[in-house]
């Protein structure tokens, strides 16, 4: 990145709110759906059963860590200020799912990259929404629900390229 | 606790040149067990019986490696077994399984690109394939379903469950769901007919989301898009506070009311009503997609 690039970005940054608070209050659902991964719990030892179950389990830290995006010590991701935390977890899920992909057939690749640009389209819809109109809550939840969406999609990817066997001869 | 591990060696049993190999076992279960099973490609069809035991029939590839079958007192996993880098080397890897399953079996099913169709079976579902079409019904219970391409099909039959649908592509069709629903597509259309549902979350990026279903007291309905179309409709009467918000989409006059500017000079859209006693909740947010009330 340029000098001169970067600059700019924390100019931008700069003039963003320092927080995005949700619009409302997020624990009860959250509480809400950590219960029900508890209800729907499988009980056989099937291999990846157990591997769905871990990726529910993802989806509940990704949930959590989502919610890291609200708070202070924030870091930017892809030039929008996220907490060091979420951009750790970001980092972790999309270096496993860049891995994982890589086994699934071509046709069903290509399915999966598009659908992940597109996802990320859409972040940066919303984050150029937000600098004409920074202060709109409506915007800051939509911005948290796809950073979260992002996550649950890169850790649903990873887990069913599980399915995909002779994984370490492609 | 018994055990019984069964294996067709395919690639041991047959010659280089070989026909596709057909099976026919039988294993028991008991009433409310777990058929697990995990196919590369082909299909797996599963139904409901009266009787308490598996039955696996269908045929296998000349490239299938091998059909572990490891069973329990209440558990079976059924697993098509394929070289390895299958899709470069092994064109013909697919399975085509037909089960016979008792009716309160829990199932387990995971497929690359096979199909997953499910009848009769009434206990807790999870299906999961990358790009295979699912097609089940439900009868009451818990189910999970998940597709990248697949397109989904599913009639719950009137009946009240907890529902949970994921799709990246794949369009999915719900019919007849009752209780709960959650949805996530990202460029997928969402088609939902149901008579009456009582918490729905959805969220889409890029999908339609078409919903037609009644709201009794006390629902609670969010829909979520960022350029995905929310199209709702109504059965019977609507006692409900609803919340619809757009940034740049447009919105229906829904019930009558027209939406208004979310800010004097800002853009945004927002409707905000009553309708009835307004006991239930409708709350959508959308980016760009238009919402609109049928």
């Amino acid at each position: 990145m340029s000098e001169e690039h970067y600059d700019e970005l924390m100019r931008a940054a700069a003039e963003l709110p320092r927080e995005i608070e949700p619009s409302r209050d997020l624990w009860p659902g959250i509480e809400a759906r950590i219960g029900q991964k508890a209800v729907t719990e499988p009980r056989s030892s099937g291999s990846w059963v157990r591997q769905f179950a871990a990726a529910a389990s993802l989806v509940a830290i990704s949930v959590l860590a989502t919610l890291w995006v609200v708070k202070e010590n924030q870091v930017p991701l892809n030039g929008w200020p996220v907490s060091s935390d979420f951009r750790i977890v970001h980092a972790s899920v999309n270096q496993t799912f860049q891995e994982q992909i890589q086994v699934l057939p071509p046709e069903s690749r290509i399915v999966v990259v598009k659908n992940l640009a597109d996802i990320r389209a859409s972040l940066e819809e919303i984050r150029r929404a937000l600098r004409e109109d920074p202060g709109n809550p409506m915007l800051q939840q939509l911005l948290v629900t796809v950073y979260q969406q992002e996550l649950n999609y890169m850790s649903d990817i990873s887990q069913m390229s599980q399915l995909v066997p002779g994984r370490n001869d492609i | 606790m018994k055990r019984l591990v069964l294996t067709i060696a395919i690639l041991m049993l047959l010659p280089a040149v070989a026909a596709a190999k057909r099976i026919d076992e039988r294993v028991p279960l008991d009433e409310g067990g777990t058929v697990e099973v995990s196919n590369i490609s082909g299909i797996v069809e599963i139904t409901g019986w009266d009787k308490n035991e598996v039955q696996i029939t269908g045929e296998l590839g000349d490239d299938v490696e091998e059909l572990a079958i490891d069973a329990e007192d209440d558990y079976v996993r059924i697993e098509v077994k394929i070289p390895s880098g299958w899709h470069k080397h092994h064109p013909d890897a697919s399975a085509d399984l037909y089960l016979r399953v008792p009716h309160n079996a829990r199932l387990e099913v995971g497929t690359v690109s096979a199909d997953i169709l499910v009848d009769s079976v009434h206990g807790v579902q999870r299906l999961h394939s990358v790009s295979g079409d699912i097609d089940t019904e439900l009868s009451g219970e818990d189910a999970q379903i998940k597709t990248v391409s697949g397109d989904v099909r599913i009639d719950a039959e009137g009946t009240s469950a907890s529902l949970t649908v994921t799709t990246v592509s794949g369009d999915a069709r719900i019919s007849g769901i009752a209780g709960d629903l959650m949805a996530s597509v990202v460029s997928g259309d969402l088609h939902i007919d149901a008579e009456e549902l009582e918490r729905v979350r959805m969220k889409s990026v890029s999908g339609t989301i078409d919903i037609r279903t009644g709201i009794p007291n006390d629902a609670r309905f969010d829909f979520e898009a960022i350029s995905g179309d929310i199209e709702m409709s109504f059965r019977g009467d609507v006692a409900a506070e609803f919340d619809l918000r757009t940034f740049s989409g447009d919105i229906d006059d829904c019930f009558g009311n027209s939406p208004r500017r979310s800010s004097k000079y800002g853009p945004g859209w927002q409707s905000l009503f009553t309708e009835g006693d307004g006991n239930g909740r409708v709350t959508v947010n959308t980016m760009s997609g238009d919402i609109e009330c049928r």
